[in-house]
């Protein structure tokens, strides 16, 4: 082997990737954190220091507020109940048999699929004139909803659509997990009597609990992150009852123009969020040792 | 008791997963007339797969699916001569500055994209690159996720076997496409399958990147079958719409069934939507 060769070579290989991470991820986040201290105009063609100002101006901004607001009740919401109903989904369908298994890649299914195609079929049952949803209300004797039209509902509205379409990996994952307590465990607890929630509490729930955790973590990371259905589905509205952070960026940068305030806006949301991500990442890389 | 309980929650699960998807595809076969009746019809009474054709031309679908094949596939071949060298690098070489380097192509594992895209938006703006199949596919070469389970996978191969292939003379190049690639044909497959998913899916990178029609890809195409303000909707063609959107990624999903969950399951990973990772 020829030293010089040798020597250089790493570099080369690495030196692709080195360079679309610089381009498209680290210089845009370092334009972001410095465009949050200015006031950038890209038509007039002024640039000029500001200090805190943005930051100033979005916290004293009754939108702003209420658009993170609304995303750490979007969060909490799907959270709490896309994690709880994976977990009871997984208790359910950790049975070996065709059925159980076809259940579960159905109920899988819209984790895979875009939030395009889930978010279109669920505007479609929310239909406030002919929707099935209204019908079903209806049934029970509810009065009918105005779902994504009403500032009311259409924040729940959304969660429901992520909670639909995020319950099926909880469940994929929870069911690996569940898959992985040794059977011994179970056995002698049944011969020392515990009863069937004793056995969740002192077995499942604690042997699952790393598992939990990661869930948690992601699903919070990806609620905090959410787009797609709010742009498709309300646009935020109406009023910015349904507006959730990253859109909020979107139409501050896009459509106001505020680049300097738009980046404020994200870089919060980066503090946030890189935070949990490395919660999450120190889990991962956890859990890609020790498997 | 406890079967009646069991039968409960099991017919729970069918109607709140099940049932959408089914009513989905029965709606997209209802007449206009059916699929906005009140109480509504859960089966179309007659068969109206003229639908799906009017979808198809309403939609200029085939525009929409060639800008999807084209830009998923351009990303799944840059990924694999971008991600693949570089994670054979920090697998299996030593040199200075790996763990700084290493670090730093991590980067977006922490700081997820969608705070950063107004910037990047920005950025191809000044070059040119808005509404060009570059511009949607070049920023996603580079995947931090892609290079970190590359990285793991590669680390359990042996390197006798690659120091083997060395003293036989491969170049660098060699070794990676001819003993690396090979032996880690699952992972690279695994990857290339969530790289699919996520391109194939994405509609927040569509809707940043482009301005109009010319490179969008399939989930605006379903944007476009909704008409704008509050105005009656053909539910029945929309469904259309969205079945045909849906069938090749159910294929993908159908075929790759055991990659796509034992990948997940491995890596936990779980955002195949917004984040370039």
């Amino acid at each position: 082997m020829k030293p010089g060769a040798s020597a250089r070579s790493p570099y080369i290989l690495i030196l692709p990737a080195i360079a679309l991470c610089l381009i498209f991820s680290i210089g845009p986040t370092v334009m972001s954190v410095r465009d949050s201290f200015r006031s950038v105009d890209y038509v007039a063609g002024t640039d000029k220091f500001v200090g805190l100002a943005n930051y100033r101006s979005i916290f004293t901004d009754g939108v702003f507020l209420k658009v993170f607001g609304n995303s750490v009740v979007f969060m909490f919401c799907s959270v709490a109940l896309s994690v709880p109903l994976g977990v009871a989904a997984a208790l359910f369908l950790n049975r070996n048999r065709f059925i159980h298994n076809l259940t579960q890649s159905v109920i899988f299914t819209p984790h895979i699929v875009s939030f395009i195609a889930v978010a279109t079929l669920w505007m479609f049952m929310m239909d406030p004139g002919y929707g099935i949803l209204n019908y079903a209300l209806g049934l029970f004797g509810l009065p009918p909803l105005r779902w994504l039209l009403d500032p009311g509902t259409s924040l729940l509205s959304l969660v429901i659509v992520a909670v639909w379409k995020t319950t099926g990996f909880n469940t994929l994952i929870v069911i690996a997990a569940l898959q992985k307590i040794p059977a011994e465990l179970y056995e002698s607890a049944r011969l020392d009597r515990a009863t069937r929630a004793g056995m969740f509490f002192h077995i499942t729930l604690p042997t699952i609990s790393p598992v939990l955790v990661f869930l948690v973590t992601t699903s919070a990371i990806s609620a905090f992150g959410t787009f797609d259905i709010v742009k498709f589905m309300t646009e935020g509205g109406p009023r910015n009852s349904s507006n959730l952070m990253v859109y909020w960026i979107y139409r501050t940068g896009f459509l106001h123009f505020q680049i300097g305030r738009a980046m404020a806006g994200a870089v919060v949301l980066i503090l946030f969020l890189s935070v949990v991500s490395a919660v999450n990442f120190a889990l991962m890389d956890r859990r890609a040792h020790y498997q | 008791m406890r079967a009646a309980a069991r039968a409960a929650g099991f017919t729970a699960l069918i109607l709140i997963f099940v049932f959408p998807m089914f009513f989905m595809v029965s709606a997209s076969f209802m007449s206009r007339y059916e699929v906005n009746m009140t109480p509504p019809a859960l089966l179309p009474s007659e068969f109206h797969p003229e639908n799906y054709a009017t979808a198809w031309s309403r939609m200029n679908f085939v525009h929409y699916l060639r800008n999807s094949l084209l830009s998923t596939f351009i990303t799944i071949a840059g990924q694999l001569v971008v991600c693949v060298p570089c994670a054979y690098a920090f697998a299996k070489k030593q040199f200075r500055f790996k763990k700084t380097l290493y670090c730093l192509v991590l980067f977006d594992l922490i700081v997820p994209a969608q705070t950063i895209f107004l910037q990047i938006y920005i950025l191809e703006s000044r070059i040119g690159w808005i509404n060009t199949m570059r511009g949607l596919t070049a920023p996603f070469f580079y995947s931090a996720f892609t290079i970190f389970s590359l990285v793991q996978y590669f680390r359990t191969i042996p390197d006798e076997i690659l120091d083997a292939a060395r003293l036989d003379g491969c170049s660098e190049i060699r070794v990676i496409t001819h003993i690396m690639a090979p032996m880690a044909r699952p992972i690279i497959i695994t990857a290339m399958i969530f790289t699919f998913v996520y391109k194939w899916n994405d509609y927040f990178w569509t809707s940043i990147l482009t301005t109009d029609e010319a490179v969008r890809t399939l989930p605006m195409a379903v944007q476009n079958l909704m008409p704008v303000g509050h105005s009656a909707r053909e539910w029945h063609i929309i469904m259309a719409g969205n079945v045909m959107a849906l069938v090749p990624m159910l294929a993908v999903y159908v075929l790759a069934n055991r990659a796509i969950k034992s990948g997940l399951i491995f890596s936990g990973r779980k955002d195949l939507e917004a984040p370039r990772s």
